[in-house]
């Protein structure tokens, strides 16, 4: 197995193990949660080369590595949910326990898991088009290629999320290239539920 | 008013409010009663209020704005933290620049961040607000309006 490799299925299991194993729902918010998460980590990002795909980011050895962790019976993947498995959680364990890392190293991987964590968390109550509507206006560079990015009501999906409070207006502007007032005045007439 | 240590918009509405909190918040005639002021309604107005006073100002001159946050910071910030606007992370930054700073806000997403990162966040309802202990800003009238706040048990519960 090469170091690269290493590298991706240590990674895939990190994910699947973050914010207390919690579940991922379909391999396109795996993937947007991986994108995320590594877009902080320039270093390592280079070696997942995401490229941009019918939904959006996509990074083809990640998705070789998931594949691998499936056939390993370190994951599986029930009805689109994706979770680790015992056999997962040993093999993770084992990778962080013979890693001999130096100083920065250890922060790195710290971080990284943390990042996880909080990435995780965030979009946990995301779908996968919701985390797509999410990256795509906040990656446009990765619309090309795209399937869906001109279908994407994005107004809506938006709504949604801030009526959920996933989403707060100054973001929702942000994301649509609004002015506050705009983002505001949108919220105001069509919300049916008013958070700030 | 002229206030000259003034950073980025975000930092500026709570100046403002921290100024003139009585004028810009909420119109206490309009809004006796506890359920409307803690009311998401309410506070989406006096978000508004905030900010388009905040405009005004700026448009008038009567405030500057100088040393924005450096995009860097706010990229990194907004990396780990990709649902908070760019509005959000310029506060997070000065605040956690800013010595003896004391947060009160509403806004789910901030207070969620706050929390997460063990920040001293007071107040759980209906009052976006952040008091700068600021040399341009006395003293004495922080910590009265701040004294005033505290025995105020709408923003104290």
């Amino acid at each position: 197995m090469t170091k690269y490799i290493d590298l991706h299925s240590h990674l895939v299991l990190k994910i699947l193990n973050g914010l207390n194993a919690e579940p991922i729902v379909g391999k396109i918010k795996f993937q947007k949660i991986a994108f995320l998460v590594l877009k902080n980590f320039d270093d390592i990002f280079e070696f997942f080369d995401f490229k941009p795909h019918k939904f959006g980011p996509f990074s083809e050895s990640l998705d070789y590595a998931l594949e691998e962790s499936k056939s390993k019976e370190e994951s599986i993947i029930e009805n689109e949910t994706i979770k680790i498995t015992e056999i997962g959680k040993a093999k993770l364990s084992n990778l962080d326990s013979i890693s001999n890392l130096n100083v920065k190293e250890k922060i790195n991987k710290e971080l990284i898991e943390k990042t996880i964590d909080t990435i995780k968390e965030d979009f946990k109550n995301f779908t996968g088009k919701e985390i797509l509507a999410f990256i795509y206006k906040s990656f446009p560079d990765y619309i090309d290629d795209s399937i869906i990015a001109d279908s994407i009501d994005y107004k809506n999906i938006f709504l949604g999320l801030y009526e959920r409070g996933e989403l707060g207006i100054s973001k929702i502007a942000e994301l649509m290239g609004w002015e506050f007032q705009k983002a505001y005045d949108f919220i105001r007439k069509n919300a049916k539920l008013l958070i700030l | 008013m002229i206030v000259t240590k003034i950073f980025d918009a975000v930092v500026l509405i709570n100046i403002i409010q921290d100024l003139d909190f009585e004028e810009i918040l909420i119109d206490w005639g309009k809004n006796p009663r506890y359920k409307q002021w803690t009311s998401y309604e309410v506070n989406l107005e006096v978000q508004k209020n905030a900010r388009l006073k905040l405009n005004k100002l700026i448009a008038l001159d009567i405030i500057k704005i100088f040393k924005p946050v450096p995009s860097n910071d706010i990229k990194q910030i907004q990396n780990l933290n990709p649902k908070l606007s760019i509005a959000d992370c310029s506060l997070i930054y000065h605040y956690t620049k800013i010595n003896n700073a004391i947060c009160l806000t509403n806004d789910l997403h901030l207070r969620k961040y706050f929390i997460k990162n063990n920040f001293w966040l007071s107040g759980t309802n209906g009052i976006y607000l952040k008091l700068l202990k600021d040399k341009n800003i006395p003293q004495e009238i922080v910590e009265e309006k701040f004294n005033a706040l505290k025995h105020d048990s709408r923003v104290f519960p």
